[in-house]
Protein backbone atom coordinates (compact mmCIF):
# COMPACT_ATOMS: atom_id res chain seq x y z
CA UNK A 1 0.00 0.00 0.00
CA UNK A 2 1.32 3.62 -1.01
CA UNK A 3 2.38 5.92 2.25
CA UNK A 4 -0.25 7.86 1.15
CA UNK A 5 -2.83 5.11 1.59
CA UNK A 6 -1.21 4.87 5.53
CA UNK A 7 -2.25 7.68 6.36
CA UNK A 8 -4.66 7.71 9.56
CA UNK A 9 -8.36 8.20 7.80
CA UNK A 10 -7.20 8.22 4.79
CA UNK A 11 -7.63 4.83 3.85
CA UNK A 12 -10.14 3.80 6.33
CA UNK A 13 -9.52 -0.14 7.77
CA UNK A 14 -13.23 -1.00 7.85
CA UNK A 15 -16.94 -0.03 6.42
CA UNK A 16 -17.70 0.95 10.45
CA UNK A 17 -14.64 3.19 11.67
CA UNK A 18 -15.19 5.58 8.25
CA UNK A 19 -19.40 5.43 8.69
CA UNK A 20 -18.31 6.33 12.50
CA UNK A 21 -16.43 8.70 11.63
CA UNK A 22 -18.87 10.27 8.56
CA UNK A 23 -21.88 10.34 11.34
CA UNK A 24 -19.95 12.13 14.02
CA UNK A 25 -20.38 14.99 11.10
CA UNK A 26 -24.13 15.28 11.85
CA UNK A 27 -26.25 15.79 8.87
CA UNK A 28 -22.69 16.11 6.18
CA UNK A 29 -21.81 13.11 7.34
CA UNK A 30 -24.53 10.74 6.88
CA UNK A 31 -24.86 12.30 3.20
CA UNK A 32 -21.46 11.39 2.71
CA UNK A 33 -22.48 7.69 3.52
CA UNK A 34 -25.40 7.28 2.43
CA UNK A 35 -24.12 8.97 -0.98
CA UNK A 36 -21.90 5.84 -1.12
CA UNK A 37 -24.72 4.07 -0.26
CA UNK A 38 -26.72 4.47 -3.09
CA UNK A 39 -23.54 5.34 -5.48
CA UNK A 40 -22.32 2.04 -4.83
CA UNK A 41 -25.59 -0.39 -4.58
CA UNK A 42 -28.22 1.34 -5.99
CA UNK A 43 -27.66 -0.51 -8.89
CA UNK A 44 -26.79 -3.89 -7.75
CA UNK A 45 -30.05 -3.76 -5.86
CA UNK A 46 -32.16 -3.04 -9.43
CA UNK A 47 -30.42 -5.72 -11.04
CA UNK A 48 -31.19 -8.37 -7.49
CA UNK A 49 -34.91 -7.11 -7.84
CA UNK A 50 -35.31 -7.56 -11.95
CA UNK A 51 -34.11 -11.60 -11.44
CA UNK A 52 -36.37 -12.33 -8.61
CA UNK A 53 -39.89 -13.40 -8.81
CA UNK A 54 -40.74 -10.19 -7.13
CA UNK A 55 -39.96 -7.99 -10.56
CA UNK A 56 -43.62 -7.40 -11.39
CA UNK A 57 -44.06 -5.39 -7.14
CA UNK A 58 -43.22 -1.85 -9.33
CA UNK A 59 -40.12 -0.17 -11.05
CA UNK A 60 -37.07 -0.99 -9.92
CA UNK A 61 -36.01 2.76 -9.72
CA UNK A 62 -39.09 2.85 -7.05
CA UNK A 63 -38.55 -0.19 -5.16
CA UNK A 64 -34.97 0.66 -4.32
CA UNK A 65 -35.67 4.31 -4.07
CA UNK A 66 -38.33 3.53 -1.56
CA UNK A 67 -36.12 1.35 0.35
CA UNK A 68 -32.96 4.04 0.69
CA UNK A 69 -35.48 6.10 1.66
CA UNK A 70 -36.66 4.12 4.27
CA UNK A 71 -33.89 2.90 5.77
CA UNK A 72 -31.24 5.23 5.75
CA UNK A 73 -32.07 8.03 7.64
CA UNK A 74 -32.76 5.72 10.53
CA UNK A 75 -30.07 6.96 13.40
CA UNK A 76 -29.59 2.98 14.50
CA UNK A 77 -29.37 1.72 11.03
CA UNK A 78 -25.52 1.60 10.66
CA UNK A 79 -25.17 0.06 14.20
CA UNK A 80 -28.07 -2.30 13.38
CA UNK A 81 -25.03 -3.56 10.25
CA UNK A 82 -22.40 -3.88 12.46
CA UNK A 83 -24.02 -5.74 14.92
CA UNK A 84 -24.94 -8.35 12.63
CA UNK A 85 -21.91 -8.75 11.73
CA UNK A 86 -22.64 -8.89 7.87
CA UNK A 87 -21.19 -7.92 4.95
CA UNK A 88 -22.22 -4.23 3.76
CA UNK A 89 -24.25 -6.01 0.45
CA UNK A 90 -25.75 -9.30 2.27
CA UNK A 91 -26.98 -6.16 4.95
CA UNK A 92 -28.71 -4.44 2.59
CA UNK A 93 -29.87 -7.28 0.50
CA UNK A 94 -31.90 -8.82 3.44
CA UNK A 95 -32.93 -5.24 4.11
CA UNK A 96 -34.15 -4.97 0.54
CA UNK A 97 -35.97 -8.31 0.46
CA UNK A 98 -37.59 -7.42 3.69
CA UNK A 99 -38.51 -3.71 2.58
CA UNK A 100 -40.18 -6.19 -0.30
CA UNK A 101 -42.15 -7.67 1.89
CA UNK A 102 -43.19 -4.64 3.65
CA UNK A 103 -44.43 -3.65 -0.05
CA UNK A 104 -46.16 -6.62 -0.64
CA UNK A 105 -48.32 -6.28 2.55
CA UNK A 106 -49.19 -2.38 1.51
CA UNK A 107 -50.31 -3.40 -1.86
CA UNK A 108 -52.45 -6.00 -0.57
CA UNK A 109 -53.74 -3.58 1.98
CA UNK A 110 -54.72 -1.10 -0.87
CA UNK A 111 -56.23 -3.65 -2.74
CA UNK A 112 -53.96 -2.55 -5.91
CA UNK A 113 -52.11 -5.64 -6.07
CA UNK A 114 -53.03 -8.98 -8.00
CA UNK A 115 -49.21 -10.20 -6.16
CA UNK A 116 -49.92 -13.25 -4.24
CA UNK A 117 -46.49 -13.40 -3.02
CA UNK A 118 -44.80 -14.43 0.08
CA UNK A 119 -40.91 -13.80 0.31
CA UNK A 120 -39.96 -16.27 -1.16
CA UNK A 121 -36.32 -16.98 -3.31
CA UNK A 122 -35.25 -15.23 -6.45
CA UNK A 123 -35.91 -16.81 -9.40
CA UNK A 124 -32.78 -16.85 -10.81
CA UNK A 125 -30.38 -19.54 -10.48
CA UNK A 126 -27.37 -17.12 -8.78
CA UNK A 127 -28.92 -13.68 -8.38
CA UNK A 128 -26.23 -13.21 -5.34
CA UNK A 129 -23.88 -13.67 -8.43
CA UNK A 130 -25.83 -11.06 -10.83
CA UNK A 131 -25.87 -8.98 -7.57
CA UNK A 132 -22.06 -9.24 -7.07
CA UNK A 133 -21.55 -8.39 -11.28
CA UNK A 134 -23.62 -5.53 -10.93
CA UNK A 135 -21.71 -4.03 -7.70
CA UNK A 136 -18.87 -4.67 -9.32
CA UNK A 137 -19.13 -2.52 -11.88
CA UNK A 138 -20.57 -0.03 -9.81
CA UNK A 139 -17.68 -0.17 -7.64
CA UNK A 140 -15.42 0.45 -10.75
CA UNK A 141 -17.81 3.40 -12.07
CA UNK A 142 -17.62 4.87 -8.40
CA UNK A 143 -13.82 4.53 -7.98
CA UNK A 144 -12.99 5.88 -11.28
CA UNK A 145 -15.64 9.14 -10.40
CA UNK A 146 -13.37 9.25 -6.92
CA UNK A 147 -10.16 9.11 -8.44
CA UNK A 148 -10.81 11.14 -11.25
CA UNK A 149 -11.87 14.08 -8.76
CA UNK A 150 -8.98 13.45 -6.96
CA UNK A 151 -6.67 14.22 -9.55
CA UNK A 152 -8.63 17.19 -10.86
CA UNK A 153 -8.56 18.89 -7.55
CA UNK A 154 -4.61 18.53 -7.29
CA UNK A 155 -3.80 19.87 -10.44
CA UNK A 156 -2.97 15.96 -12.02
CA UNK A 157 -5.83 16.44 -14.82
CA UNK A 158 -3.08 14.92 -17.55
CA UNK A 159 -2.15 12.00 -15.31
CA UNK A 160 -5.89 11.34 -15.25
CA UNK A 161 -6.43 11.69 -19.01
CA UNK A 162 -3.30 9.70 -19.58
CA UNK A 163 -4.83 6.93 -17.89
CA UNK A 164 -8.36 7.15 -19.81
CA UNK A 165 -6.54 7.40 -22.86
CA UNK A 166 -4.52 3.75 -22.45
CA UNK A 167 -7.04 1.97 -19.72
CA UNK A 168 -10.29 3.15 -21.69
CA UNK A 169 -9.39 4.34 -25.28
CA UNK A 170 -6.94 1.43 -25.68
CA UNK A 171 -4.14 3.58 -26.83
CA UNK A 172 -0.94 1.98 -26.29
CA UNK A 173 1.45 4.09 -24.15
CA UNK A 174 3.69 4.48 -26.57
CA UNK A 175 1.65 6.59 -28.35
CA UNK A 176 0.48 8.29 -25.20
CA UNK A 177 3.76 9.40 -24.34
CA UNK A 178 3.76 10.67 -28.13
CA UNK A 179 0.29 12.13 -27.91
CA UNK A 180 0.83 13.68 -24.47
CA UNK A 181 4.35 15.04 -25.39
CA UNK A 182 6.34 13.86 -22.22
CA UNK A 183 9.64 11.21 -21.49
CA UNK A 184 8.70 7.52 -20.59
CA UNK A 185 9.93 8.30 -17.36
CA UNK A 186 7.19 11.54 -16.85
CA UNK A 187 4.53 9.32 -18.32
CA UNK A 188 5.56 6.20 -15.71
CA UNK A 189 4.90 8.63 -13.15
CA UNK A 190 1.86 9.96 -14.60
CA UNK A 191 0.52 6.01 -15.24
CA UNK A 192 1.77 5.15 -11.59
CA UNK A 193 0.16 8.28 -9.68
CA UNK A 194 -3.66 7.73 -11.74
CA UNK A 195 -3.49 4.18 -11.25
CA UNK A 196 -2.51 4.22 -7.78
CA UNK A 197 -5.31 7.37 -7.08
CA UNK A 198 -8.01 4.52 -9.28
CA UNK A 199 -6.15 1.52 -6.61
CA UNK A 200 -6.81 3.23 -3.43
CA UNK A 201 -10.12 4.27 -4.40
CA UNK A 202 -11.58 0.78 -5.67
CA UNK A 203 -9.89 -0.97 -3.02
CA UNK A 204 -11.58 1.58 -0.22
CA UNK A 205 -14.87 0.28 -1.81
CA UNK A 206 -14.25 -3.06 -1.09
CA UNK A 207 -13.03 -2.30 2.74
CA UNK A 208 -16.21 -0.04 2.87
CA UNK A 209 -18.29 -3.50 2.38
CA UNK A 210 -16.96 -4.40 5.81
CA UNK A 211 -13.62 -6.78 4.74
CA UNK A 212 -11.06 -6.74 5.98
CA UNK A 213 -7.52 -5.58 4.15
CA UNK A 214 -6.08 -9.02 4.00
CA UNK A 215 -9.08 -10.00 2.41
CA UNK A 216 -9.44 -7.36 -0.19
CA UNK A 217 -7.20 -9.31 -3.19
CA UNK A 218 -9.52 -12.53 -2.46
CA UNK A 219 -12.24 -10.59 -3.15
CA UNK A 220 -10.62 -9.10 -6.00
CA UNK A 221 -9.97 -11.67 -7.42
CA UNK A 222 -13.55 -13.39 -6.85
CA UNK A 223 -15.04 -11.29 -8.60
CA UNK A 224 -13.02 -11.32 -11.76
CA UNK A 225 -13.89 -14.74 -11.82
CA UNK A 226 -17.69 -14.35 -11.45
CA UNK A 227 -17.30 -11.23 -14.53
CA UNK A 228 -15.54 -13.31 -16.97
CA UNK B 1 -6.45 22.16 -19.75
CA UNK B 2 -8.46 22.48 -22.27
CA UNK B 3 -12.23 21.90 -23.12
CA UNK B 4 -11.54 18.17 -23.90
CA UNK B 5 -9.12 17.96 -21.66
CA UNK B 6 -12.29 19.20 -18.66
CA UNK B 7 -14.41 16.76 -20.52
CA UNK B 8 -12.19 13.45 -20.02
CA UNK B 9 -11.97 14.68 -16.29
CA UNK B 10 -15.84 15.30 -15.99
CA UNK B 11 -16.65 12.48 -17.23
CA UNK B 12 -18.75 10.85 -14.97
CA UNK B 13 -17.31 7.80 -15.58
CA UNK B 14 -15.58 4.77 -18.26
CA UNK B 15 -18.85 4.84 -20.00
CA UNK B 16 -20.41 1.54 -21.01
CA UNK B 17 -18.48 -1.50 -19.17
CA UNK B 18 -18.30 -5.16 -20.74
CA UNK B 19 -17.10 -7.86 -18.41
CA UNK B 20 -13.35 -7.64 -20.17
CA UNK B 21 -13.20 -3.96 -18.68
CA UNK B 22 -14.52 -4.38 -15.75
CA UNK B 23 -12.17 -7.73 -15.16
CA UNK B 24 -9.23 -5.32 -16.06
CA UNK B 25 -10.46 -2.63 -14.08
CA UNK B 26 -10.52 -4.78 -10.76
CA UNK B 27 -6.86 -6.13 -11.77
CA UNK B 28 -5.45 -3.04 -11.11
CA UNK B 29 -6.85 -2.82 -7.42
CA UNK B 30 -5.16 -6.05 -6.82
CA UNK B 31 -1.85 -5.41 -4.60
CA UNK B 32 1.48 -6.60 -6.06
CA UNK B 33 2.51 -8.16 -3.00
CA UNK B 34 6.12 -9.67 -2.26
CA UNK B 35 7.63 -9.18 -5.71
CA UNK B 36 11.44 -9.65 -5.65
CA UNK B 37 11.06 -6.01 -7.82
CA UNK B 38 9.10 -4.35 -4.65
CA UNK B 39 12.97 -5.40 -2.74
CA UNK B 40 14.80 -3.96 -5.27
CA UNK B 41 12.84 -0.65 -5.17
CA UNK B 42 13.05 -0.45 -1.92
CA UNK B 43 17.01 -0.80 -2.22
CA UNK B 44 17.53 1.93 -4.41
CA UNK B 45 15.58 4.30 -1.98
CA UNK B 46 17.98 3.55 0.06
CA UNK B 47 20.05 6.59 1.28
CA UNK B 48 22.89 4.99 -0.61
CA UNK B 49 20.81 3.46 -3.50
CA UNK B 50 22.07 5.43 -6.04
CA UNK B 51 25.51 4.54 -5.60
CA UNK B 52 25.01 0.83 -4.71
CA UNK B 53 23.09 1.34 -8.50
CA UNK B 54 26.07 2.79 -9.96
CA UNK B 55 27.99 -0.36 -8.44
CA UNK B 56 25.85 -3.17 -9.56
CA UNK B 57 25.32 -1.73 -13.19
CA UNK B 58 29.82 -1.41 -13.15
CA UNK B 59 30.18 -4.91 -11.93
CA UNK B 60 27.72 -6.04 -14.78
CA UNK B 61 29.36 -8.48 -17.48
CA UNK B 62 29.42 -5.56 -20.09
CA UNK B 63 29.50 -2.13 -19.86
CA UNK B 64 26.57 -1.57 -21.85
CA UNK B 65 24.53 -1.78 -18.09
CA UNK B 66 26.17 1.14 -17.13
CA UNK B 67 26.55 3.53 -20.23
CA UNK B 68 23.26 1.97 -22.06
CA UNK B 69 25.53 2.72 -25.35
CA UNK B 70 25.10 0.42 -28.44
CA UNK B 71 23.28 -2.27 -28.67
CA UNK B 72 24.04 -5.80 -27.18
CA UNK B 73 23.12 -8.46 -29.89
CA UNK B 74 20.52 -11.15 -29.11
CA UNK B 75 23.08 -13.52 -28.03
CA UNK B 76 24.54 -11.16 -25.54
CA UNK B 77 21.46 -10.40 -24.29
CA UNK B 78 20.71 -14.06 -23.84
CA UNK B 79 24.27 -14.33 -22.23
CA UNK B 80 23.71 -11.44 -20.14
CA UNK B 81 20.11 -12.80 -19.30
CA UNK B 82 21.31 -16.73 -17.89
CA UNK B 83 24.09 -15.03 -16.19
CA UNK B 84 22.25 -12.60 -13.98
CA UNK B 85 19.54 -15.36 -13.34
CA UNK B 86 21.94 -17.17 -11.65
CA UNK B 87 23.37 -14.58 -9.90
CA UNK B 88 19.70 -13.64 -8.55
CA UNK B 89 19.10 -17.52 -7.72
CA UNK B 90 22.78 -18.23 -6.30
CA UNK B 91 24.26 -15.28 -4.77
CA UNK B 92 25.67 -15.01 -0.81
CA UNK B 93 24.08 -11.77 -0.14
CA UNK B 94 20.72 -9.83 -0.47
CA UNK B 95 22.66 -6.40 -2.44
CA UNK B 96 24.05 -9.41 -4.72
CA UNK B 97 21.03 -10.92 -5.57
CA UNK B 98 19.40 -7.69 -6.00
CA UNK B 99 22.24 -6.58 -8.48
CA UNK B 100 21.28 -9.97 -10.25
CA UNK B 101 17.48 -8.98 -10.49
CA UNK B 102 18.66 -5.48 -11.72
CA UNK B 103 20.83 -6.81 -14.68
CA UNK B 104 17.96 -9.02 -15.19
CA UNK B 105 15.70 -6.40 -15.65
CA UNK B 106 17.92 -4.14 -17.91
CA UNK B 107 18.26 -7.43 -20.04
CA UNK B 108 14.16 -8.00 -20.82
CA UNK B 109 13.99 -4.06 -21.28
CA UNK B 110 16.92 -4.16 -23.74
CA UNK B 111 15.12 -6.76 -25.58
CA UNK B 112 12.26 -4.49 -25.81
CA UNK B 113 13.49 -1.96 -27.16
CA UNK B 114 16.11 -3.06 -29.14
CA UNK B 115 14.94 -6.59 -30.95
CA UNK B 116 11.39 -6.10 -29.72
CA UNK B 117 11.24 -8.93 -28.22
CA UNK B 118 9.96 -10.17 -24.73
CA UNK B 119 12.90 -12.22 -23.28
CA UNK B 120 11.03 -13.67 -20.43
CA UNK B 121 8.29 -16.22 -19.71
CA UNK B 122 6.66 -14.16 -17.62
CA UNK B 123 3.36 -12.01 -19.01
CA UNK B 124 3.83 -8.80 -20.67
CA UNK B 125 1.15 -7.07 -19.01
CA UNK B 126 3.29 -8.38 -15.82
CA UNK B 127 6.42 -7.38 -17.14
CA UNK B 128 5.28 -4.11 -18.04
CA UNK B 129 3.76 -2.92 -14.57
CA UNK B 130 7.39 -4.72 -13.28
CA UNK B 131 9.55 -2.33 -15.64
CA UNK B 132 7.11 0.37 -14.80
CA UNK B 133 7.36 0.31 -11.12
CA UNK B 134 11.18 0.21 -11.54
CA UNK B 135 11.80 2.83 -14.06
CA UNK B 136 9.62 5.32 -11.09
CA UNK B 137 12.37 4.25 -8.99
CA UNK B 138 15.36 5.06 -11.14
CA UNK B 139 17.55 8.18 -12.28
CA UNK B 140 18.43 9.34 -15.53
CA UNK B 141 18.76 8.17 -18.10
CA UNK B 142 17.94 4.66 -16.83
CA UNK B 143 14.51 5.77 -15.80
CA UNK B 144 13.83 6.28 -19.25
CA UNK B 145 15.44 2.99 -20.80
CA UNK B 146 13.36 1.28 -18.57
CA UNK B 147 9.65 3.45 -18.83
CA UNK B 148 10.24 2.87 -22.44
CA UNK B 149 10.63 -0.28 -22.48
CA UNK B 150 7.60 -0.97 -19.85
CA UNK B 151 5.57 1.21 -22.41
CA UNK B 152 6.63 -0.99 -25.65
CA UNK B 153 4.35 -3.95 -24.99
CA UNK B 154 1.22 -2.75 -23.45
Amino acid sequence: MSKEADKPDAFPKTMGTWIDKQLQEGSVGRDVVNSHIMSVYAHPLKIYFLGSSLRTLGEPDDMVDGFFASRLQKESYFDQWKESGLRLRRWLINGFLFHLKEEIRRQKRHGDSSLDHELHSPVDASPDLDFDRAWAMSMVQDAWRDAASSCDEEGLGNHWRLFIRHHVDGVPYKLCVEEFDVSPSQAAVMVRTATGRFKNALRMRILLDGLHEDDVDGELLRLMEIMQ
Amino acid sequence: MNASDQDSMKKSGPGPLDGNSVTNFLQLGVEQKNRPVDRLIERLQQADGETWLHSALDNSPGSWFLSLEGSPSAAELEEFKQQAKVTFAKADDADARLAGLLRYLFVIAAGLNYLGALLSSQPAPEISATLLDLAVALPAPWNDFIAEAAMSST
